[in-house]
């Protein structure tokens, strides 16, 4: 739990020592500001951890149907409902004490499925998808809520699964502003690739896109990769 | 042919201004503004949610927003450049005057 990451360069000159050193000493405070912020040291004496892992992503990357199959696969039922018409979840979803097992591994999870991120809203949209103009209005509306909601929770969420459909561009500003926004905050992460099971899918693109970040590749749908998934999100929660 | 004005809008005057002030500035006409500066990812979050506490039905979707940067360092200087504000510009606009950006290393694609 203690701040990792010093550096401590030896062949710098003194002005850039000095600069290092300065920026590890903001880097310690920020990390002692988060440990504060969090609570995490009320958790460490606390004799449950409970850890929130929130399900982030743009609209329509498979984050309600990733987190229903965890849900489905230990807790044996879903818990969000899920939809092809984007902004299906319009609210924050919580589906508590979720057992997660691998091997001789266990963790306790609440799962918060969260709604899709984006920078714009147009109601049309919802209307080509079939729903009337009151109903696509009404739909908007929420969907701004929940937006702003999303990233308001990023304040309660102890790690993330950020979830990005594999099948389409990766490089979009919402995912970079997510990804962002999770490093500045210290929030642990890691990249689901999903719907992998599409012909036009790579989570190979989202690995080259995002090399620093942790991707596994992986369909919510027909479970493909589900297996190691749950392996790294043992690990994400155990850190 | 539908106008579009650019306005450079320096990042000291961005810092002064309230994220509803910047979203105002560009829903009521059809301005892109750029700003000389990669914004922190909380300003772009913060940036997005007034965007949305904002949006109308009829009259704001939203806005689009993007930041061209030159070639991520690697290594030491990566993880260094994570506390101070990085290179590059942010281009933010009106959804309703641009449809889609597209940034990548170096350059972004505008659809309008």
């Amino acid at each position: 739990m203690f701040p990792r990451n010093i550096y401590f360069p030896s062949s710098f000159g003194e002005d850039n020592f000095n600069n290092l050193l300065a920026i590890n000493i903001v880097m310690v405070f920020k990390k002692i500001k988060k440990f504060i912020q969090k609570g995490i040291v009320s958790k460490l004496f606390s004799k449950k951890k409970k850890i929130k892992v929130g399900f982030y992503g743009p609209p329509n990357a498979g984050k309600s149907t990733l987190a229903n199959r965890i849900s489905m696969d230990f807790a044996k039922e879903g818990f969000t409902s899920e939809s092809s018409i984007p902004h299906e979840t319009r609210e924050i979803k919580i589906k508590e004490s979720v057992i997660i097992k691998k091997g001789d591994k266990e963790v306790e999870i609440d799962l918060v499925d969260t709604p899709g991120i984006a920078t714009k809203i147009d109601y049309e949209d919802f209307i080509k998808k079939g729903l009337s103009k009151k109903e696509a209005k009404e739909r908007a509306k929420q969907a701004t809520k929940g937006v702003i909601d999303a990233i308001k929770w990023l304040d309660n969420v102890d790690a993330v699964v950020m979830v990005i459909d594999a099948s389409k561009d990766p490089l979009t500003q919402v995912n970079v502003t997510i990804l962002g926004n999770l490093e500045s905050r210290g929030i642990p992460f890691i990249i689901a690739a999903n719907k992998i099971d599409l012909k036009n899918a790579s989570a190979h693109k989202v690995r080259e896109v995002f090399p620093n970040y942790e991707v596994v590749g992986i369909s919510a749908k027909t479970g493909k990769g589900m297996d190691y998934f749950y392996e790294k999100l043992i690990e994400l929660v155990s850190k | 042919m539908a106008e579009i004005n650019l306005e450079y809008l320096p990042y000291e005057e961005f810092k002064k201004l309230t994220p509803k002030q910047i979203i105002k500035m560009i829903k009521t006409k059809n301005k892109i503004l750029i700003i000389p500066k990669k914004l922190k990812p909380e300003e772009e979050a913060r940036l997005i949610e007034e965007a949305m506490n904002l949006v109308d039905a009829d009259k704001f979707k939203g806005i689009e927003i993007a930041s061209i940067t030159k070639e991520a360092e690697k290594g030491v200087w990566r993880f260094l450049k994570k506390f101070k504000q990085q290179d590059g510009i942010t281009l933010i606009g009106n959804a309703e005057a641009i449809k889609e950006i597209k940034s990548r290393k170096g350059y972004a694609i505008l659809k309008v």
